[in-house]
């Protein structure tokens, strides 16, 4: 359920020496933050009745008209409260990439955008294309600034009729809501965006495709589990380490939202002996520590782009551990959850996981994180 | 300064023989550094590591984990602290820290912003960058300093420091938000941190760091005189303005290629000139090489307990030292600034 904001939120000019701590607290502190407004999901893996797909992009939408399911007034039980939506919302702004996600899905073309995560955009221009998604999907919503702290002004200015919002903050809650009708979403645990993509599709009429969606992917990920089967009884023990700089190493465990995908495929996450992982799903640990890890394959997530650099010294332990290491160069543009991005990830660490190479070269509408194997020395 | 000076006249064989004692505990220090750490790791093990290598996990750990961090934390920790002390001597302003009076921020701004114009992704180049981002910091704090009546004074100095590493860490911080990627990049170098390091790059900054130390022990003596005043200097015939000149370059030697090699470390060289001029006086012939070896047994046990307190976490060296050096900073306003 954590999330990793590399970027922090910070305005102010403070000493340097204190600001990757800053940073990493500030991650903690939202890691917890976002932990402690977590509800219980439903059990999504419920509602799956077999079909197949091997497509990682949702249902090609229509345009909202199309749909058949319209009944305004529609009142929608959603992480920040209880919402009345009295007509077909027209002018949709996202605040969250996990959120544009699940409203991309749906067909919606937001007239706003707010990102943590996108590196071009600038407050008030369009955003014209992210690193993953397809332009034409997206269309050319308005870049409102960061999630975390939006502009205001700006999501005013574009004047919508809903508000899609990654819970994160009540007091922007309320200022959303105080513009608009405003359903807001927590990251959250395993389920997360199904449970929204049900209420996003109700909210606009199209509660079809959202089930739709959430049975693909669902017959997707069992497809996989049972091709990974043989591998999963043969090398269970799976440890996701994240290396996002040459000297920072952590271990995820389960309720961390991008390696829960792993015990998804069959697999048992496993941690260096010693290390106490905290509920936000995620320890840092010094790469002395992994000289304590007992698995049958190792991940490393590294950052898209880092493909050139050395080795990093955590990787070279590993590499002395005598099991597969399996580097995955990820998008830091990219969201962890989502129905664009778990099914993607889901492919790709599959495809790792196999001893193949994700397929990411074929697919050049969606780029993924690339992949690197590493089970002899680079 | 004033309360030690009566230190001044301690004997030089008793400060000869400190000086081998300090270089001992270094050395012990050093060794305890390569012997602990978050995975266990036998003596007998770390001692086969260093002499017949056999690139097993135990083995990879204390070669390039262990050993390259530990002999950062020598380098950087010595740097930082000469450093600390010529500018204290120099300026005469016992607040005068790399890092408190900007030129860290200068070399940390001007490393991000090479990665940031000029996509410069290599640790060898942002030596450069370093070092002439402390330079032109250094002028800069400095002709602050000595703006307006009165000419250069500690307030003042202290004042236009913290104005100016408050300048640059805004545009430093400004070009990380603007680009996500130039932060991915340095975000791990900015920690202040001995981690990570390998030998090689220790070795590119080892030249600039040896020319600074070897010129800081060569000028100990006219540091000593400026440090009674510059009237002092000038009636004992000093040239004060190249004395000034060989300290400028010779501090941006050691601190750009200390945060070259770490990224802003700070305080080291704030406590520990303090620390030693407490033992050995005010004359810099000896408080710069105590300071080079009291500063570096510092870095060092500050990296140790970084790594053991958290275990298997660490924390960044750079966090232990603003641990110490925050509350002695506060003493030293309180205490030692009198104006």
């Amino acid at each position: 359920m954590g999330r990793i904001y590399v970027r922090p939120s910070q305005r102010s000019a403070r000493p340097q020496r204190i600001r990757t701590v800053q940073l990493l607290i500030g991650f903690w502190v939202l890691a917890a933050l976002l932990a402690a407004c977590g509800q219980p999901a439903p059990d999504v893996s419920e509602v799956s009745p077999a079909a197949s797909s091997a497509d990682s992009t949702p249902v090609e939408a229509g345009t909202p008209s199309a749909s058949p399911q319209k009944t305004y007034p529609v009142k929608l039980k959603h992480d920040g409260g209880e919402t009345t939506i009295m007509k077909e919302p027209g002018r949709i702004v996202v605040l969250g990439d996990e959120m544009a996600e699940r409203a991309l899905a749906l067909g919606i073309k937001p007239v706003g955008y707010g990102s943590s995560r996108l590196q071009s955009a600038s407050v008030g221009s369009p955003v014209v294309r992210t690193s993953y998604l397809d332009p034409k999907l997206l269309g050319q919503p308005k870049f409102v600034g960061s999630s975390l702290e939006p502009s205001i002004e700006t999501i005013l200015s574009l004047k919508p009729d809903l508000i899609l919002y990654l819970y994160y903050d009540p007091k922007l809650y309320e200022s959303a809501s105080r513009i608009a009708p405003t359903l807001a979403f927590d990251v959250g645990q395993k389920g997360a965006w199904q449970r929204a993509l049900k209420v996003v599709g109700q909210a606009v009429g199209r509660q079809e495709m959202a089930d739709e969606i959430i049975r693909d992917f669902d017959a997707r990920r069992k497809a996989l589990r049972d091709q990974l089967a043989p591998v999963a009884k043969s090398s269970p023990q799976v440890a996701v380490l994240y290396l996002p700089s040459p000297d920072t190493t952590m271990v995820f465990d389960g309720r961390f939202t991008l390696a829960d995908i792993f015990p998804d495929l069959g697999f048992r996450l496993t941690q260096p002996s010693g290390v106490q992982i905290g509920r936000s799903g995620f320890s840092e640990v010094s790469a002395e520590a992994l000289s304590e890890l007992d698995a049958d394959n190792i991940v490393t997530i590294r950052i898209k782009g880092t493909e050139g650099q050395r080795q990093y010294q955590a990787e070279e332990v590993l590499l002395t551990l005598g099991v597969p290491v399996r580097t995955y160069f990820i998008d830091p543009e990219r969201p962890y959850t989502g129905p664009y991005s778990e099914p993607s990830f889901m492919d790709d660490f599959a495809s790792l996981l196999l001893g193949r190479k994700a397929s990411w070269e074929q697919r050049s509408e969606v780029p993924r994180g690339r992949v690197r194997e590493a089970g002899s020395p680079l | 300064m004033t309360a030690t000076s009566f230190h001044l006249t301690r004997s030089s064989p008793a400060l000869s023989l400190g000086l081998v004692v300090a270089l001992g505990v270094l050395l012990a220090v050093v060794i305890v550094s390569v012997l602990y750490g978050a995975a266990d790791i036998g003596a007998a093990t770390v001692w086969a590591a260093l002499f017949s290598y056999d690139g097993s996990t135990e083995h990879l750990i204390i070669r390039t984990l262990r050993v390259p961090r530990a002999l950062v934390a020598v380098l950087v920790g010595g740097s930082l602290a000469v450093a600390g002390a010529v500018m204290q001597g120099v300026t005469r302003n016992p607040m005068a820290d790399p890092g408190l009076l900007g030129i860290e921020a200068g070399a940390a701004l001007a490393v991000v912003a090479a990665v940031h114009f000029q996509g410069i992704s290599s640790l060898a180049v942002y030596t450069w960058f370093a070092l002439a981002g402390a330079a032109l910091a250094a002028v800069v704090v400095y002709a602050l300093g000595s703006a307006g009546r009165g000419g250069i004074t500690p307030l003042k100095l202290t004042v236009s420091g913290a104005a100016l590493t408050a300048l640059l860490s805004s545009l430093t911080t400004g070009i990380l938000l603007l680009d996500r990627r130039t932060l991915d990049e340095v975000c791990f170098w900015l920690a202040g941190s001995v981690a990570g390091r390998d030998l090689g790059l220790m070795l590119q900054a080892l030249p600039l760091i040896c020319v600074g130390l070897l010129g800081a022990l060569l000028l100990g003596r006219k540091v000593t005189t400026l440090s009674l005043g510059e009237d002092v200097a000038r009636g004992l015939g000093q040239r004060t303005a190249w004395v000034r000149a060989a300290a400028a370059l010779v501090v941006v030697l050691l601190a750009g290629g200390a945060v070259a090699l770490a990224g802003p470390v700070g305080f080291v060289g704030l406590v520990i000139p303090h620390a030693v001029r407490f033992f050995v006086g005010v004359n810099y012939r000896w408080i710069l090489p105590y300071s080079a070896l009291a500063g570096a047994i510092f870095l060092v046990l500050a990296d140790v307990a970084g790594r053991l307190i958290l275990r298997p976490q660490e924390l960044p060296v750079g966090v232990m030292t603003a641990l110490v050096g925050g509350p002695f900073f506060v003493y030293l306003v309180r205490w030692k600034v009198r104006r």
